[in-house]
């Protein structure tokens, strides 16, 4: 046989196997996808596109040892975004370092930008400082014949791993953490404050409700307002709280009687010396009071002493509203 | 995957609206609690709970990381939900997710969440205490110069000790000694009724200049807020840049507080507890208050 004969048995041979072999390769990707001649098998994840790329993403920098590292992998430029197999990162020697937990991602939609694959991660050791750098094949139908597969790289994310020296992030055996970490509250209330509206209203209401009280009272004591202003007179007060005093003590009229000579002392100018009923109709004349008033004041003072001096000694409470009346009637209050 | 499966379960299960509110998300994120708690004797199945939780929690406060974003959007579309929003916040809200992010080891953004419930409820001696707690794990240096201190005062300012309403309760007291007292001075003109009008003048008074100092504090609070450091051992540095010399020996811890003077290329200008100030990648620290919403 000669040498032109074997080269064409051996072109006809590779021919007849590439023809008849099974077409596991090109079941990678889908019809839609128009399978290139030669598909790589390593680092392909059935991606095409003009120029697609590749990154990490990291939900932290910081992990502890054996603690989750929530990494994404986003494709971007991919014509075949939903026919985008996610990356298995337990067989790349890279990520040894890493216990990986799949996550399940959502498929992407058939005209998304981009594809998002998201793993979990838990460093080994307070070795590991990056998340590894990713090779992603792609390949280019616009590109000419031989040139079609090409490689990005999603670049290595550096990231701190630390001992698990904390309690609450030991890597394994029980959680230990303060107890109060390990219930829930459950009042899920907006806070509320007073508003302006409530402090101004406070304030507004001050005079308000003052001048409502004074007129409320007013409108049940008619006389109440003339009383207010005899209590301004220091003579007039205290023998009204003198008689006060004197109904609850045990000998009202001597008390009503003194409570009496205090009013008249200091409101009418009565001489102190005054003592007995006959004493007090004399001082009383020299005042500017009527002859009825005095007449009054005399009786009221004999009927203390009768009440004193009686056996029984009774008609006390009566003398002290006698003389309260008679306070009141001489300062014109009803 | 779990996470996805209940955003898309919790989607499912509410009826389509313009715009609906997330209160769902309590739900989800109490189970996750309740299952780390469950399995709390093994630590990484409980972190993972614990970060589930987490992330329900952060949803519910409003805050949605960019790449939850998408996929959260997407989803709302497709159910015909345009938007969503999340329930109002509240002082709850905050202290569980402080809680969840502290089990799930996640320290700064444990920190973050108790000042966010502060900045709501500064007087909730749940988050002081739940702050106190995470604050005793982290391993402050002890410097010389008191100026260089990191280990934050516990809250002792007015604001922290009274609530609003307790100031408008002491308020109403007042209110009714001035009128009582002012009422009895006009009427019947006792002589008590011009000292209790006025005592509750004084604590009227009193209160005005209580919570006079409790909003001059919340807004010193507003203008420099809270910033946690992120990660171990960041230098504080006298200048924006890495050519700075650092403005203290010691490294700052992770989960250390500091306030933020203001931001310039990438670099927060910070104060230290101790008043030293300096400068911190902004990548090193988390914002500790509720910008996110």
């Amino acid at each position: 046989m000669s040498r032109t004969t074997k080269r064409a048995h051996g072109l006809l041979s590779v021919c007849l196997v590439l023809l008849l072999a099974p077409p596991a390769i090109a079941q990678e990707v889908d019809s839609d996808d128009a399978p290139p001649f030669y598909q790589p098998t390593e680092h392909f994840y059935n991606a095409l596109g003009r120029s697609v790329t590749v990154e990490w993403s990291a939900d932290r920098t910081e992990v502890p040892v054996g603690g989750n590292i929530a990494v994404t992998l986003t494709v971007r430029g991919a014509t075949n975004p939903h026919r985008v197999h996610k990356p298995n990162l337990r067989d790349l020697p890279k990520f040894k370092a890493f216990e990986v937990v799949d996550s399940t991602d959502p498929p992407a939609a058939g005209d998304a930008k981009e594809v998002r694959f998201k793993y979990v991660l838990r460093p080994r050791s307070a070795d590991v400082s990056e998340i590894p750098e990713l090779q992603f094949n792609y390949v280019n139908l616009a590109a000419p014949e031989g040139k079609q597969v090409r490689t990005t790289y999603a670049k290595k994310l550096p990231i701190r791993v630390t001992p698990a020296a904390s309690a609450a992030t030991a890597a394994a055996g029980p959680l230990i953490a303060p107890e109060r970490f390990f219930r829930l509250r459950d009042d899920y209330a907006e806070p509320t404050e007073p508003g302006w509206v409530g402090w101004l209203g406070m304030v507004l209401l001050v005079p308000l409700a003052t001048a409502i009280w004074v007129f409320c009272w007013r409108l049940l004591n008619p006389g109440g307002v003339r009383l207010a202003k005899l209590r301004r007179n220091r003579a007039v007060a205290r023998a009204l709280d003198a008689l006060a005093r004197a109904a609850k003590s045990p000998d009202p009229a001597a008390n009503a009687a003194l409570a009496m000579r205090v009013y008249l002392i200091g409101r009418w100018g009565m001489p102190p010396a005054a003592a007995v009923p006959a004493e007090v109709a004399v001082a009383l004349k020299a005042t500017e009071l009527p002859n009825e008033r005095i007449a009054a004041a005399v009786e009221f003072f004999r009927k203390c002493d009768a009440a004193r001096f009686a056996p029984c000694n009774e008609g006390g409470a009566s003398l002290v509203e006698d003389g309260r009346e008679m306070i009141l009637t001489w300062e014109d209050v009803e | 995957m779990r996470f996805a499966a209940a955003l898309a379960l919790l989607i499912a299960a509410s009826a389509p609206a313009s715009a609906q509110r997330l209160d769902g998300a309590y739900e989800w994120a109490t189970e996750a609690f309740e299952g780390g708690v469950a399995s709390r004797s093994d630590s990484p199945a409980a972190r993972s709970q614990f970060a589930d939780a987490a992330r329900w929690f952060d949803i519910a406060w409003g805050i949605v990381l960019p790449e939850e974003e998408v996929e959260t959007n997407r989803i709302l579309k497709s159910k015909n939900i345009p938007s969503w929003f999340p329930p109002p916040p509240c002082p709850a809200l905050a202290l569980n997710r402080g809680h969840a992010h502290f089990l799930a080891g996640n320290l700064p953004q444990a920190i973050r969440a108790f000042h966010d419930g502060l900045a709501l409820a500064p007087y909730d001696a749940e988050l002081q205490q739940s702050l106190a707690a995470a604050r005793a794990t982290i391993d402050y240096p002890n410097p010389s110069d008191p100026a260089e201190r990191t280990r934050p005062d516990p809250p002792s300012r007015l604001r922290n000790r009274v609530a609003p309403w307790d100031l408008y309760r002491a308020a109403v007291v007042c209110w009714v000694l001035i009128v009582v007292g002012l009422g009895k001075r006009f009427t019947t003109q006792p002589g008590w009724a011009v000292p209790v009008a006025a005592a509750g003048g004084v604590g009227f008074l009193v209160i005005a200049a209580c919570g006079w100092q409790m909003h001059r504090e919340r807004l010193a609070d507003e203008a420099n807020p809270v910033a946690v450091v992120a990660t171990d051992g960041v230098t504080l540095r006298k200048g924006n840049g890495d050519s700075f010399p650092p403005r203290i020996e010691a490294k700052l811890p992770r989960g250390a507080e500091v306030r933020v003077i203001g931001r310039r290329g990438g670099w927060a200008q910070v104060e230290l507890p101790g008043r030293a100030v300096g400068w911190l990648p902004e990548t090193g620290v988390i914002s500790a208050t509720d910008q996110d919403r």
